[in-house]
Order: C-alpha cells, then structure tokens, then sequence
C-alpha cells in the first residue's frame, strides 16, 4: 500500500481505512528518511545524503533563493548529468551595466585527475582545467617541441599557458623563449615551443603548463 | 489527484484529541494528510511517486538566511545569503561553525566581445573571479591593453600570459591599470611579439 493524500474520505466510515491511516504515517516516515535524517532521530529533519533527480528544465528563480539542481549537458565525452546552480537575477547594476541573464551555471564535470603527471579538474560554466609539467634536455639549435595532449579530450581548447620552470647551466638561469600553439583540428592537444638553449650546450629544461578548455 | 475540499486549511498538529472518535476528526486527518504530500512534493519526489524517485530531490531551492548558518560538529551546511553588490549566492560552512565559504560568486555570462580580444569567465570558492583567453596584438606591441572585463576586480592575484606561435617568444612584462578607482580595470603590455597571446587572471571581488 502507499502513501494517499486523499484518505479518509467521509464514506465509508474513517475506521474502515485504518489500515491506509497507519500506511500512511509509515510511508510518510520512510519515504522521508530517504534522504533526510528521519523522524524520532535526534538530527530529524536534517539532510543526510541529497540525491538530485535529473531535471529537463532549468527552474524559474525570481525569489531571493538559490536552486541547486541535476541536469544533463553535453560535452566532448558526450551527455551526462551535471550539477547546476541558478541564482537569482542581479544584473545591469551601477558596476556591471550587462543585461546579462541568470543563465544556469554547471558546478560540475563527472571526471577529476589528480593521479598526474597531467592533472586535471573543473571550473564551473562547463570549463575543464588541466595542469602539469613536461621536461627534456635541450639540443643545440634545434626549437623544443614539446606535445601536450589533453585527457578527457575536450571540445575546444581556450587558454594553453606554459612557463619555463628549473633552466640552468652550470647553476646559472638560463632565459627561455616559450609559447604554446593549439591544435584547432584535433582541439585535444597543444605543442610548447622554445628555443631552449639556442646554440649553447645541452641542458636539462621543464616547462610547468596550464590549460583552459570547454568540455 | 483528487482535490479535497480542505485544500486551503492549515496543516492541524493537534489531531486527534483524546475524546475525539476517528469519525468527527476524519476532514482533520484527510487535511493533514493532503497538507503533507503537498509540502513534500515541494523539492522532493512525491509521497506515491513510486521507488525510483520517492523521497529523493527535484530541485533544492535554498531561501536566502539572514545571517551565517549554523553548524554543529559533524555537519556541513549549504545555504544562500545575499552579497552586497550581487544577490544570493551560494556558501558552504564547515563544522563547528567553521570557515564559510562562498561557493558560487558574481553571474557567470559571457562578457561582451571586444575587438582583438576573447574573455570567458568562471569563478574559484572563496570569492574569486577567473577571466582568461586570449588576444591579438597590433603591430606595434608596446602599450598594448586588455581589457578586464566585466570591471569588478579588487585585487590582481595571479596572471599568467603565453604567446601562441611556433616559436618561442620572450614573456612581456605588465602592468596592471585602475581606470576605476579601486578596480583594476585592464593590463597594458610591454615587450610584446606581433602574435597571439593566451591570458589567465585570478582576482577577488
């Protein structure tokens, strides 16, 4: 038997429902510990777990609230359910003058790495972050190249950044050229480019890097 | 669903007095049973939704608290208070009415195009902004300008810049300007290459 909020009715007689009275407040107590501590608990009413069922649409907020919620969104990986908030409406202000709507923000991305060498987690609006660092020893003149490919694959690489980390010679800082150039075709990868020691001799280099990219 | 009759009538929690015989407090009891599916419905699967979504959350609509939220040990607490210059936001507390952290901040959009320059936008916990991208430069580097916008940024605490080309190209120096006072409004460049560049900002609002 489950829960009905349309028990008793006036006919027939209350006492021919008892059995869905007492179905009722049972169903009631156990559907609510579902997700909340439950009723006769010292901690009742509190939140435990928060399980977030798939949502199609996004929920209106014009009151002075915030809505957290699951949705699906689409990335390189496919679609997935993701975590969302929507807040309520602040803009144009007298600092911010953008017409800009409370467009949902997705908190989240189903996949973190924090394992390396190539490390990788999220910023929200549906952005994949990743970092770490490539090394190598220098050949006289001859440009590094130096292959950065990014995992999970990406939908479109937005920010590739790297930074000439540990070059020296004899203990001397050595002063490196670098840029970085994505692959528009592949939008997986992206290669670090330096001229490294130029014609002096062989030396140890790393490069540390940071890349921005849309799921 | 049947509407009952008793639709607008309060939620009773006095019911049934012990003199009363389950006949006379029968609306009492139908009335509070409709008054509790309604209420749950509210952000939860329905009481009669079935096992797959019984008790569990639709959506969870947080209602902006006054103040700082309480917490005991062996909690966290999730909740919306409004910030100044914004609206509500979403903060995190940890046990022990421990540190509070504000999780999302500003309104993430996408901040108007400008000529030569693409900015996205996101955000980090703790109140801090994230604008990156990239930009062009024109022929001749020194003193070139991006522009941070949207103009909300207190305080510079990283930025990071990279050419895009084949070969390697010295860092540019910068420096980082306040058209607005107390915002830093843009970055002005030096010893910059006729190539692209890849930015990344952090600062606080």
């Amino acid at each position: 038997m489950t829960f009905s909020p349309t028990t008793p009715q006036s006919q027939p007689s209350p006492a021919a429902t008892q059995a869905q009275i007492q179905t009722n407040f049972a169903e009631y107590a156990r559907i609510f510990a579902l997700n909340h501590s439950a009723v006769n608990t010292s901690n009742q009413g509190d939140h435990e777990g928060v399980i977030l069922t798939r949502q199609t649409v996004d929920p209106g907020v014009t009151e002075d609230l915030v809505a957290v919620y699951c949705k699906d969104a689409t990335s390189k990986a496919g679609t997935q359910p993701q975590l969302f908030a929507k807040i309520k409406k602040f803009l144009p202000n007298s600092k911010d003058t953008q017409n800009a709507p409370n467009i949902p923000m997705q908190l989240t991305y189903n996949a973190v790495n924090v394992a390396g060498p190539q490390y990788q987690s999220f910023l929200p609006g549906g952005y994949l972050l990743y970092f770490g660092a490539v090394s190598g020893v220098t050949v006289p003149n001859v440009t590094i190249a130096n292959t950065v490919i990014l995992s999970p694959a990406p939908t479109e690489i937005v920010v590739a950044i790297a930074i000439p980390n540990t070059m020296t010679s004899v203990g001397t800082p050595i002063p490196f050229t670098v840029s970085t150039l994505v692959n528009t075709t592949t939008n997986d990868r992206f290669t670090i480019y330096s001229g490294g020691n130029f014609s002096g001799p062989p030396i140890a280099y790393s490069f540390t890097y940071l890349a921005i990219a849309r799921a | 669903m049947t509407i009952p009759p008793e639709e607008n009538t309060p939620y009773n929690a006095n019911i049934p007095r012990p003199t009363d015989d389950l006949a006379s407090t029968q609306p009492n009891f139908l009335n509070n049973f409709f008054q509790l599916y309604e209420a749950f419905k509210k952000n939860h699967g329905a009481l009669d939704a079935g096992a797959t979504n019984e008790g569990n959350h639709t959506v969870v609509e947080m209602l902006e608290q006054p103040g700082s939220f309480q917490t005991d040990v062996g909690e966290i607490s999730v909740y919306s208070k409004i910030v100044e210059g914004q609206t509500d936001q979403l903060f995190l507390r940890f046990q022990g009415n421990g540190t509070e952290v504000q999780v999302t901040n500003y309104q993430i959009y996408g901040p108007v195009a400008l000529a030569g320059q693409i900015i996205y936008m996101s955000f980090l916990p703790g109140k801090l902004l994230c604008l990156f991208g990239s930009f062009f430069p024109p022929n001749l580097p020194d003193g070139k300008t991006i522009q941070l916008s949207p103009y909300i940024m207190n305080n510079i605490m990283a930025f990071n810049i990279c050419a895009s080309d084949v070969v390697g190209h010295v860092i540019p120096t910068y420096k980082i300007l306040q058209n607005i006072p107390g915002i830093n409004t843009s970055i002005q460049f030096f010893q910059l290459s006729p190539v692209g560049y890849f930015y990344f900002c952090i600062g606080n609002i």
